[in-house]
């Protein structure tokens, strides 16, 4: 019994034509550009089925049809992901761009220091070009987070303030202090936001523009 | 930007015991294979790629590159941390890559409808002819013959999308 030829290449390809078949398939295969090139792209296939052993394949023959279909949920929480994050780091060069202008420094995590006493749960150094240093040193406490800052080549004059932004985009002032002629302060703030909470950290000067800001990652 | 609780919690459930039992199967070391899915997820997690293919045989090969990352590095350790461990590289790479290659195949096949995957395990994998499957699955010998046919392009087009070239 034969069929149309055409038809014969998905089980020539895998081995299992019969002899006349096979002969007919063949002969088919000599005038027909359009199953040679078929031909090209499948008769690698058998290759790469040859990575699983064949009692694991025999064993997916008692598996219910495309158990494994939906790869869709996960790709697209994932695109979901992306976009967050596209959308979040634009927020940030935004950020650092209108306030760039009044000397911003953006600064990350340099890791716990030692023997500081007592030892802060995460130390935040920034330093900007202009020389501005803000060192942040946070604490957990019940109530929230103790952030003890010191500061050099900060502005020398009005009110300076730190505020701290939670991961949900609100914002406290956690200390407001007058600006010293030296530049230099140490002051110790408070905010009821928990430590692992705190998105960011910005010192604002007397205009309430960012001198500095600290993510937190 | 904190840790997405939901994403990673929806890969683990989606995915984790498909990724378990191939870390497992090249390592042998729980508590290793344990690090290895979990630094998948975070990898994955960090990178947040754009996956348009299979999402699980995305994971595959972050955990397959972690796991060659791993050995490396351990090779550079001093010879004692290498004590009962496989010591010709070439060979121990070409295991996690032969894995990988078995589960990623693995996935395309459970990704076919049982009628292909049927027909093409009796052909390809259990050899037997055409009219033998036919036999086999109670069918026409034409509908194996077209299934066959139809099958394999399937398969070739699930296999593209999952990057498996060859």
């Amino acid at each position: 019994m034969s069929t149309n030829p055409h038809s014969l290449l998905g089980a020539y390809v895998l081995g299992g034509l019969e002899s006349t078949d096979l002969a007919l398939f063949e002969a088919h295969l000599q005038g027909c550009a359009g199953c040679r090139r078929e031909l090209a792209v499948l008769e690698k296939v058998p290759v790469l089925l040859d990575a699983l052993p064949v009692p694991d394949a025999v064993a997916l023959t008692d598996a219910p049809g495309s158990e494994a279909a939906d790869p869709g949920v996960p790709v697209r929480l994932f695109d979901e992901l992306a976009r967050r994050r596209r959308t979040s780091r634009r927020r940030w060069t935004a950020l650092a761009g209108a306030v760039a202008a009044a000397c911003l420094a953006v600064g990350l995590a340099v890791g716990p220091l030692l023997a500081r006493p007592p030892q802060p749960d995460a130390t935040y150094s920034v330093v900007s070009g202009g020389g501005l240093r803000v060192n942040i040193d946070m604490a957990r406490k019940t109530w929230g987070t103790e952030l003890a800052v010191s500061g050099s080549s900060l502005p020398a004059d009005g009110t300076l303030s730190l505020w701290v932004r939670d991961r949900a985009g609100g914002e406290d002032r956690a200390c407001a202090w007058t600006a010293t002629p030296s530049g230099k302060v140490k002051v110790t703030g408070a905010t009821p936001i928990q430590l692992g909470s705190i998105s960011s950290v910005e010192l604002r000067d007397g205009a309430q523009h960012a001198v500095a800001v600290i993510t937190v990652p | 930007m904190p840790l997405d609780d939901n994403v990673v919690e929806s890969i683990y459930r989606e995915h984790g015991s498909a990724l378990r039992r191939f870390v497992l199967s090249a390592t042998h070391d729980p508590q290793l294979a344990e690090d290895v899915v979990q630094e998948t997820v975070l990898r994955v997690w960090q990178h947040a790629p754009d996956i348009n293919g299979s999402f699980r045989s995305y994971l595959y090969r972050t955990a397959r590159n972690i796991m060659i990352d791993n050995y490396r590095r351990s090779r550079r350790r001093p010879p004692e941390a290498l004590e009962g461990s496989p010591t010709d590289p070439v060979e121990v790479m070409g295991r996690v890559d032969e894995l990988l290659n078995r589960v990623l195949m693995e996935e395309a096949l459970l990704r076919l409808s049982k009628e292909h995957r049927d027909v093409l395990v009796a052909l390809h994998y259990r050899r037997f002819t055409v009219n033998e499957a036919a036999v086999q699955l109670n069918i026409p010998s034409g509908t194996v013959k077209s299934r066959a046919y139809y099958a394999l392009r399937a398969l070739r087009t699930i296999l593209d999308e999952m990057g498996v070239e060859r």
